[in-house]
């Protein structure tokens, strides 16, 4: 009797010890999956973030609708400095929709280089910055505006409309731009004199000298802080606006201009 | 000032959605030691240590403009350094309100005073340019504001010199300009105060207006007390002889004549708590944990993978 549960009892040990022993091994093969797992990290990364990516955080068929309203207000505003007959108007839309079509080409033919979907990390991480790299020249065109004066729009424009009638585009081109530099040269004044209280003179001399010696930047698409767009044109012209503040403060004024040099990490 | 009950009062008012939102707003400022107001609740209020800076950037300008004697001056700084602790205490009553959009700026209040200041302690003729010089530094500071967000709406509508000239004023004198957050206004597109869409008939042509209308604006609804308290790279900029708080200087370290870096002080104490886990050998199970975060996109990506199925559709008539 006592035997037989010695017995019984040792057979429950070994069973005991089989089943532990098992659940180690399972344990193990699980931990091994998981580091298996682990190995092949997966990144999704879909066409519509790469969209993103190039057009401030717009999928390519609603950039491709904000160029064509770009278009219409184009069209608008060469209209408020050259009368159009419907014939020069439908040739002018005609060169903005192909302008449209070449650049949304062009994006579409750079897209198809990249792989797409469930990628491996490594595979990603090797993929992204090519990818933005070669999608930089395009984001940029694409927020500087689709019908620049290197576009056929505007070649076509040229050739639509009368010298003079060109010449008015231009210039009113040239007023439309200084006028929105002066804007941003105004703002960046302001901001200066949040923190260095200016007074009018200082004000007003600071945003002439800036205007006067310095060339109008291109319209920005505001996807950057505009002090830092603006600041270079200071550093430009510092010598003339040092008479403008006293000694102690020009370094102050020195330190605001130096933060064009501003990296964010 | 403030209550452990006012804080509950915020809290049961609450949803349960917003709960996650609530958190505890402390002026942190060391010197204001058992002085110190603690305001609970999701409303901040102006720090003291703002609140300074401000007073002494407004001296300076007192200074320079109106030119007092040593005694003047020191008159003048008394009753500020009065006013601002009067300040502190008037916020941290302000701060029961919880509405910040109603209390008055610390810029306006300031001046206000130093105004009042200026007019007792100096000359009338002093007195009168001093004001001069605040209104003329009130309208350039609306006038930049109009004329960014002016060129904000032009770079979706393309406007013609002329008509941004007329937007520039006609949004210099709307409220939402007056009182934007300067001067993180001029910082970011995001936070440019654009008017509401009533506005705009007024400042843009139908065909304009139809084109804003049809383009997404995000609009940014961010408390002024949050900028106020905030550092942001113009926080190295001070007026001479003012100090710069090490905070700052920690933040924002010079590293050449010409280069400034932003360099967040919190990085250096989170690493050795990134080392820590590594050491521990269970850090292997962690990323198990991470991965069902990952899974997750994965489940939404089929839906997102029908437009781009669409999307060939548009390429074809492109060559």
């Amino acid at each position: 009797m006592i035997q037989t549960i010695r017995v019984s009892r040792l057979l429950n040990c070994v069973l005991a010890f089989m089943l532990l022993a098992t659940c180690a091994a399972s344990t193990r093969v699980l931990d091994a999956a998981q580091v298996v797992r682990h190995a092949v990290r997966m990144i999704n990364y879909n066409p519509e973030n790469f969209d993103r990516l190039c057009f401030r955080n717009m999928i390519a068929s609603a950039a491709r609708d904000h160029a064509r309203l770009m278009l219409k207000a184009q069209l608008i505003m060469t209209e408020s400095s050259a009368s159009l007959t419907d014939d020069q108007r439908q040739k002018l839309m005609l060169a903005g929709q192909i302008d449209i079509q070449r650049f949304f080409a062009k994006f579409e033919s750079l897209k198809r280089n990249w792989v797409f979907g469930s990628i491996p990390q490594d595979v990603f991480s090797q993929q992204f910055p090519k990818m933005r790299e070669s999608a930089a020249p395009l984001m940029a065109r694409f927020q500087s505006g689709l019908h620049d004066n290197q576009s056929l729009y505007h070649k076509t424009l040229a050739k639509t409309l009368t010298p003079q009638e060109f010449e008015l585009t231009e210039a009113a081109a040239l007023k439309r731009k200084q006028t929105l530099y002066r804007n941003l040269v105004r703002a960046t004044v302001a901001a200066l004199d949040s923190r260095l209280p200016l007074t009018v003179k200082q004000r007003d001399g600071v945003i002439q000298t800036v205007l006067s010696n310095t060339e109008p930047m291109d319209p920005i698409s505001y996807t950057q802080p505009m002090l830092f767009l603006v600041l270079p044109k200071f550093a430009e012209v510092q010598t003339q606006l040092e008479p403008l503040f006293s000694e102690e403060e020009w370094p102050v004024v020195m330190r605001f201009i130096n933060l064009s040099g501003l990296r964010k990490r | 000032m403030s209550s452990p009950n006012h804080c509950l009062i915020g809290m049961n008012t609450l949803s349960k959605k917003l709960m996650p939102l609530v958190f505890l707003v402390t002026i942190c400022d060391p010197t204001l030691g058992a002085e110190g107001q603690v305001v609970r609740g999701r409303v901040a209020v102006p720090q003291l240590l703002k609140i300074k800076e401000l007073v002494a950037r407004e001296l300076y300008f007192v200074k320079k403009v109106c030119n007092p004697s040593p005694e003047q001056f020191q008159t003048i700084s008394d009753s500020a350094a009065t006013k601002t602790t009067e300040m502190q205490a008037m916020y941290a009553e302000y701060g029961k309100t919880r509405k910040p959009d109603t209390w008055p700026r610390p810029e306006a209040v300031i001046t206000r005073h130093l105004q009042q200041v200026v007019k007792e302690t100096l000359s009338n003729t002093v007195s009168q340019t001093y004001t001069r010089e605040l209104e003329a530094r009130k309208n350039a500071n609306d006038l930049a504001t109009a004329s960014l967000v002016a060129n904000f709406i032009d770079s979706h509508v393309s406007m013609s010199a002329a008509e941004i000239e007329n937007a520039t004023e006609k949004l210099a004198e709307l409220d939402t300009t007056k009182n934007a957050q300067t001067p993180v206004v001029y910082l970011y597109q995001h936070m440019l105060p654009l008017p509401p869409l009533e506005n705009f008939p007024a400042i843009l042509t139908p065909e304009q207006h139809s084109l804003w209308k049809l383009q997404s604006h995000t609009k940014y609804s961010g408390g002024w007390v949050n900028y106020f308290n905030s550092n942001n790279f113009l926080s190295v900029v001070h007026p001479p002889g003012t100090i710069i708080q090490p905070e700052v200087l920690e933040k924002f370290q010079i590293i050449k004549a010409n280069e400034v870096m932003i360099v967040p002080a919190r990085p250096a104490q989170v690493k050795p708590a990134q080392v820590k886990p590594a050491q521990a050998k269970p850090a292997q199970a962690k990323p198990a944990q991470a991965k069902p975060a990952q899974v997750k996109p994965a489940q939404v990506k089929p839906a997102q993978v029908k437009p781009a199925q669409v999307k060939p559709a548009q390429v074809k008539p492109a060559p």
